[in-house]
């Protein structure tokens, strides 16, 4: 009995599950091709719109309701006319009366959806099938061109937004192939365009376009390159980004704060998927989508293209002019790769200015600043090795100097470390600089070249890389992101350094609490993988924010022996091509001797 | 005593003649001396146009609108200045009398929407005020109302959203 109840109930399941209705395909999808490191998200509409027979019945059918209601009062009246008690009369008047208003309002309600339905008709009849085709792909051709930004990258992967369509007869069923939405097309200038089928919602974002049938309506003379965009949006699980105030008779609509330029928020010109607001804040419609729905890249897609992940930064190197030359540990005279770095000084933490104001430029900006030779600390233990950097401290000498400037000039502010190492052929110096505008021209800057100009002799570089690191990290300092985008162990600098002075790199051991507790982020990712950074493979990040230069030049002795602080140069190129402005900058050349 | 039936028959007579009502007590009465009304209505989306008109006690009327490209000042531009007569007025009130307005909800929102049409109804009367918001549904009381303002007020003056075009 038992085993007859067993396979009983297993063959119910088995039956359940062949008639059970088919799981509902995703309206929505998404797809990761990670070979090609691709993302797809396909969005289905199919559109349908009341043919001119259709529009031309029902408005027949309002034309003989509003005449039955016509016979109605004319049958009243007559009776009111034939009855002759004058109560009754009055009666009779007073409910023709009542009958006359609402019939009033019942008519005008008619008449309004019959004018609607002559000038939808009217409308109707001028179009034909290609037409409406025709307005189709040009909602489609917005909506791709909207979320499909040129150069988006999501963690080294790339994004394709495809929008497929269906057009049909409003009386046919509904394609189930791909699982359309069902939206009308309306023809009325009146009609105002929505999306209807959201149930569920998590902080600003719905699965449920993904799970079924979204319905609405779009008006057939859609805001150009507006409306289909950020409906498209919606299909996708976003929320709106606007919102409604009254204050003082004025009743405005308009983008949520940081979202005056994305198209879930405002309908000016400018809307985008990936926008940046007048604050310098970014949103980033795509990735709110991908990230709700939990889809991440693949990791291999950043080796992919040689990058390397150093805590929450991802490096790429730019071809290269020459192979970088490993740096034998007592010619750095620093900490080598395998080595542990000299311990830090504290670093007092600048505090992270508001999102409102973030795109103001921190207050001590100041013009180009002469550094101070700063004499070169000899310890007992230290004379005889010239180049050597002990972990304990008291050894100091050495044979490198780094510094760090905060230049403006112009529209463009550039964080600049400058490393001076002296070598058995003469000197590299190794330039950093990281270039900031102003408000939304912010992250637009990109150094376009470094040069060197020692007595009247210009020097190129022999080496040359991009770098990307966060707005945040160069808010919270500036002298670390700079310094130690040309080795971690320059970071014990970035105090002393902030003040223009040029710091030897000195080992001097800093208590491991204060340390800790002062050392900002970038530092410490850095420091995960100790000299990577000083081997000159330098990254973007994958939130990339600003793009920095790392140069570097190798100088013979006899060149170096001409720098004597008088005319000597670094020269800087910096351009923003978003706003067609090109800068040059140029800062002294102060090693210390 | 004589008078006093006298004068209860009088105040009937005047009653059954003044005050005309159906079997579901729908009247046709006076508009009181505070009535004033404010209709609102358009798209949700800032990419839409919105409607507004305005009714005092004396009938006058106001009628304005705001461009899409307007709405984030949100400022309503005056088009059209109208008077309505006592009747009129008596009419539309006795709308709102016959649909319950006040006993409406505040808002009748159509949570699965986005986007499309709003429209909202304040009215004044009897020193009571009320504002009721129908957004992306229909509300046939509410719905009647609003066709009643638009059955009187100018062409090119309506109120106009969605529900009124289905």
């Amino acid at each position: 009995m038992n085993k007859i109840c067993s396979k009983t109930i297993f063959l119910f399941f088995i039956v359940a599950l062949l008639i059970s209705p088919k799981d509902t395909a995703a309206k929505t999808k998404t797809k990761v091709d990670e070979e090609n490191c691709i993302i797809y998200i396909d969005l289905y509409k199919e559109f349908f719109v009341r043919s001119p027979q259709s529009i031309n019945r029902e408005i027949e059918y309002y034309q003989n309701k509003i005449a039955e209601l016509g016979n109605e009062i004319g049958q009243l009246e007559s009776e009111r006319r034939r009855v002759q008690d004058r109560l009754e009369r009055t009666r009779i008047s007073n409910q023709l009366l009542i009958l006359q208003h609402h019939i009033g309002v019942y008519n005008d309600g008619l008449t309004k959806a019959q004018e609607t339905l002559e000038e939808d008709a009217a409308i109707r009849a001028g179009l034909s099938d290609e037409d409406i085709t025709n307005k189709i792909e040009a909602w489609k051709r917005e909506i791709e061109n909207v979320w499909n930004p040129p150069g988006y990258d999501y963690d080294c992967c790339k994004v394709k937004i495809t929008f497929h369509y269906s057009l049909r007869d409003e009386n046919a069923e509904p394609s189930i192939d791909e699982e359309y939405d069902q939206i009308e097309i309306r023809l009325s200038d009146n009609y105002r365009s929505n999306i209807n089928g959201f149930e569920n919602w998590n902080n600003g974002f719905s699965p449920d376009p993904y799970n079924k049938n979204m319905g609405g309506a779009w008006r057939f003379g859609t805001n150009p390159g507006y409306t289909a965009p950020h409906e498209a949006g919606h299909e996708m699980g976003l929320d709106d980004e606007y919102k409604e105030t009254i204050r003082n008779r004025h009743r405005t609509s308009k983008a949520k704060k940081n979202h005056g330029n994305d198209i879930m928020g405002t309908s000016a010109g400018g809307r985008q998927a990936v926008s940046v607001s007048s604050r310098g804040v970014k949103i980033d419609n795509i990735r709110e989508i991908l990230t709700n729905r939990n889809i991440a890249c693949p990791k291999h897609c950043c080796k992919k293209t040689e990058q390397v992940q150093i805590g929450d930064v991802i490096f790429i190197p730019l071809p290269r002019e020459s192979v970088p030359k490993p740096v034998a540990e007592e010619e750095h005279g620093g900490t080598c790769e395998g080595t542990k770095p000299p311990e830090t000084s504290s670093i007092p933490e600048t505090t992270m200015p508001e999102t409102e104001t973030i795109e103001e430029q921190p207050a001590d900006t100041f013009t180009e600043e002469i550094s101070k030779q700063q004499p070169i600390e000899q310890t007992e233990d230290s004379a005889s090795e010239k180049q050597s950097i002990t972990e304990e401290d008291g050894t100091t000498t050495s044979t490198e100097n780094v510094q760090y400037k905060k230049i403006e000039e112009g529209n463009v502010t550039c964080d600049t470390g400058i490393l001076y190492r002296e070598t058995p052929e003469g000197m590299d110096i190794e330039v950093s600089a990281l270039p900031t505008g102003k408000g939304i021209n912010f992250r637009q800057w990109e150094i376009t070249d470094i040069k060197l100009k020692i007595d009247g002799t210009t020097v190129k570089a022999k080496q040359k890389e991009n770098f990307y690191v966060s707005k945040e990290s160069i808010f919270k300092n500036a002298a670390v992101v700079a310094l130690v985008a040309i080795g971690s162990q320059y970071e014990q600098c970035a105090k002393e350094a902030e003040s223009g002075e040029v710091c030897p790199v000195t080992g001097k051991k800093i208590s491991a609490a204060s340390q800790e507790k002062q050392r900002g982020a970038v530092a410490k990712s850095i420091d995960k993988a100790g000299m990577v950074a000083g081997m000159g493979l330098l990254v973007s990040q994958s939130k990339g924010e600003i793009t920095g230069a790392k140069y570097t030049f190798s100088l013979d002795k006899d060149l170096a022996g001409k720098i004597d602080g008088n005319n000597d140069t670094i020269n800087l190129s910096a351009e923003n091509k978003t706003a067609h402005q090109k800068e040059k900058i140029k800062t002294p050349l102060e090693p210390v001797k | 005593m004589l008078n006093k039936i006298l004068l209860f028959a009088l105040i009937l007579f005047l009653s059954e003649t003044a005050f005309a009502e159906n079997n579901n007590g729908i009247y046709l009465g006076n508009a009181p001396a505070d009535f004033e009304i404010t209709a609102v209505a358009g798209g949700v989306s800032p990419a839409e146009p919105l409607y507004k008109i305005e009714l005092d006690p004396a009938g006058k009327g106001l009628y304005f609108y705001i461009p899409s490209d307007k709405r984030a000042s949100g400022e309503f531009i005056k088009t059209n200045e109208f008077m309505l007569d006592k009747l009129v007025l008596d009419m539309i009130y006795a709308a709102i009398v016959e649909n319950d307005f006040f006993k409406l909800n505040k808002e009748y929102i159509a949570k699965d929407t986005l986007d499309g049409s709003f429209a909202e109804l304040t009215v004044t009367a009897n020193n009571k005020t009320h504002t009721v918001r129908t957004q992306n549904t229909a509300q046939e009381d509410f719905d009647n109302i609003i066709m009643t303002i638009n059955l009187v007020v100018p062409d090119d003056n309506k109120i106009i959203y969605n529900e009124l075009l289905d």
